[in-house]
């Protein structure tokens, strides 16, 4: 496995008091594939692609549990350590390209100050390189003369992608990176990040909130509520046969790829408070299955099949329970 | 046509900047001529019959429609002339001529070291912030600021030049010194020394606003998307605060500096009046004190001519400083 997460637990530091934003979090990326990572917002999935990084706000910091990569554990990492990996084995592509490149600075600016100053390269070279780069990404290298308010929301983003492949990484973060795209440019920055990956044989975490890019783009997908991962395995297993209710809401709540619109059911509701959240499954208060242990005691998650696990009391009747979740009335009773 | 869009905006702009100037120039010629009295009242001696008094208005062109003293007025303008100073008998042009250089070097010089300490100050407060340092730095920073710049004078004076004799008391040379030139001026050891205490008074006045300004920015900068970028990409915290933190804070800093160029070659009247620095300012009070019309006229107009270039100078600097303000070229 390339990355390793266990039990992670990232706290935010508020006037109401300690937000567990990531809380005992399991997370396992192997190489050479994309695992998507979904959830609501605020279930704590770009926190945790930030942690990954250990760029976190100022409020926020990484108060337990293991990080794995490459031999490591990275959140018990000295700063300089941490320094020394970020970009070059570890990078990212943040959700809205348009502020994350420097306003003032010229594309070639911004791609050469990452391949001398973190690549160690000379100039030359170093420009080459950043052709050959903007290229790969689909875009024309004259571009590179340009400011990033001269480019199109979806060209920022190949930018931004040009960026975090420039010093080869292992494993790339992307963090919501088509959310802002109309569905066109989606798909085709989707094209281009699978195809990269792909052919360079990255490792890519692919965070977003949206079950039609993980179907598309995804090769497995860890889905999130709430601080946690309640399920996770193969994307063709997770989809076809979820054996969490959250899962099963999830893919009735966006639009069915082939765009059956009727099916539509969103799941009523909002997540616990990350201050204090309930002692049991902390999707039970929306869960149309719910009984008495799913409120007492938080379930453990376990294989169900092979390499695909769930943190739910009842996933042993998931077939019946999918009979059920797939009648739009479960959910609205709830 | 088929200028490209930069050099079409900086014509633009030019284009503004001189339609401004004229109605400076107009303004000017009516407010003198709305005050009470004619100029000949203070010139002549009530002795003078009425036909000298007679023969100077026409001397002077006064006894002419307003009409035509406009197109004069406006005429001679254009050709740098400012008229003679009643009192000085000199020609205004030459006397301002004479000044302008002390004014320019007293506001340049102190502008300078403010911005350079407020930038620096401003951008280690941001990084100090909620610290001690903070704490006492920023009152005394809008201390200084608020302070009544004739009163931070004299007590600059009071304390360095009368009671511990460092400075000079005012003026810009010794006595029985002359220096003709610019360059002469700036070489000039005893230049420099009469220039501290006036500098030091501006500068104490001037350096809140690019401190508290590059504080402001620095911070809201370092939450900026792009700095969270730049350290998740491994840079050293030098080039993440130098080439993307600093660099972008500056903007709004730089022209506050150009603006604040314009307004202190204006504002410097107090201080100059203080110190007697023998600048625009004080020219520009001695003239009005003593009714030295032409002289307050050309004062006037120049001080409006450098405040309203140095408002268009902002701008194109800007422009060049941030390049989603300047004119969308390359397609």
């Amino acid at each position: 496995m390339l990355l390793s997460v266990r039990g992670l637990r990232v706290n935010y530091a508020s006037r109401a008091g300690v937000v567990r934003a990531v809380d005992g979090m399991d997370l396992d990326v192997p190489a050479g594939s994309i695992t998507g990572l979904v959830g609501e917002s605020g279930c704590g999935k770009s926190t945790l692609g930030r942690s990954l990084m250990r760029v976190l706000p100022e409020a926020g910091r990484i108060a337990g549990g293991q990080v794995m990569f490459e031999g490591r554990d990275i959140a018990a990492l000295g700063e300089a350590a941490m320094r020394a990996i970020r970009w070059r084995r570890l990078a990212f592509i943040p959700q809205t390209a348009m502020n994350a490149l420097d306003p003032v600075q010229r594309l070639r600016a911004q791609m050469l100050e990452v391949l001398t100053e973190r690549g160690g390269l000379r100039r030359t070279a170093a420009l080459a390189r950043a052709v050959e780069l903007f290229r790969m990404v689909g875009l024309d290298p004259v571009r590179l003369a340009d400011f990033p308010h001269q480019f199109s929301g979806g060209m920022r983003q190949r930018a931004s992608i040009a960026l975090a492949l420039a010093l080869a990484p292992v494993l790339v973060i992307a963090d919501e990176p088509v959310t802002a795209l109309d569905v066109i440019v989606q798909r085709q920055v989707l094209d281009v990040l699978r195809d990269l990956q792909s052919r360079l044989n990255l490792a890519m975490i692919l965070v977003t909130h949206d079950m039609a890019v993980v179907a598309y783009a995804c090769d497995r997908v860890a889905v999130m509520y709430a601080g946690r991962v309640v399920e996770a395995g193969p994307v063709a297993d997770v989809l076809e046969r979820p054996l969490h209710p959250y899962t099963m809401g999830l893919t009735h709540a966006f639009p069915d790829v082939h765009g059956d619109m009727a099916a539509l059911v969103p799941i009523e509701g909002s997540p616990p408070s990350l201050i204090d959240p309930p002692p049991g499954c902390r999707f039970a208060a929306r869960c149309p299955f719910a009984q008495a242990r799913c409120v007492a005691h938080d379930p453990a998650a376990l294989a169900y099949a092979s390499d695909h696990v769930a943190a739910c009391w009842r996933a042993d009747e998931a077939a019946e329970l999918r009979g059920l979740a797939a009648t739009p009335s479960t959910w609205i009773a709830a | 046509m088929t200028l490209p869009r930069s050099a079409r905006h900086t014509l633009e702009r030019l284009g503004h900047l001189l339609l401004v100037l004229w109605v400076v120039a107009s303004l000017t010629f009516v407010l003198f001529r709305l005050m009470p009295g004619d100029p000949t009242l203070n010139f002549l001696s009530p002795s003078f019959s009425e036909e000298t008094r007679a023969a100077l208005l026409k001397g002077f062109g006064l006894d002419r429609p307003l009409w035509d003293q406009y197109l004069i007025y406006m005429s001679n303008l254009l050709h740098g002339e400012l008229g003679m100073s009643f009192l000085q008998g000199k020609p205004v042009a030459v006397l301002l001529v004479d000044a302008l250089p002390n004014t320019v070097i007293l506001t340049l010089v102190s502008l300078c070291a403010a911005y350079a300490f407020g930038i620096v100050a401003g951008a280690f407060l941001a990084f100090r912030r909620g610290g001690a340092v903070e704490a006492m730095a920023i009152p005394a920073a809008l201390a200084s600021r608020a302070a009544p710049e004739f009163w931070l004078g004299m007590l600059l004076l009071a304390a360095l030049s009368f009671e511990f004799g460092w400075f000079p008391t005012g003026g810009a040379l010794s006595p029985g010194q002359e220096l003709a030139g610019v360059g002469a001026r700036l070489v000039s050891a005893d230049y420099w020394w009469h220039l501290a205490l006036p500098a030091l008074t501006l500068v104490l006045y001037l350096q809140g606003l690019p401190l508290l300004l590059m504080r402001a920015t620095m911070l809201e900068v370092m939450n900026d998307e792009f700095i969270v970028m730049a350290r998740m990409k491994g840079l050293s915290r030098w080039s993440i605060v130098m080439r993307h933190a600093a660099r972008n804070a500056l903007l709004p800093v730089v022209t506050a500096f150009a603006l604040g160029l314009g307004a202190s070659i204006g504002g410097n009247v107090v201080v100059e009046t203080v110190f007697a620095w023998p600048g625009i300012g004080r020219v520009l009070v001695q003239a009005v004190q003593s009714a030295d019309y032409p002289l307050a006229q050309g004062a006037f107009i120049l001080i409006a001519a450098v405040l309203v270039t140095m408002n268009s100078l902002a701008d194109l600097v800007y422009s060049a400083l941030d390049p989603r303000v300047s004119v969308r070229a390359r397609r």
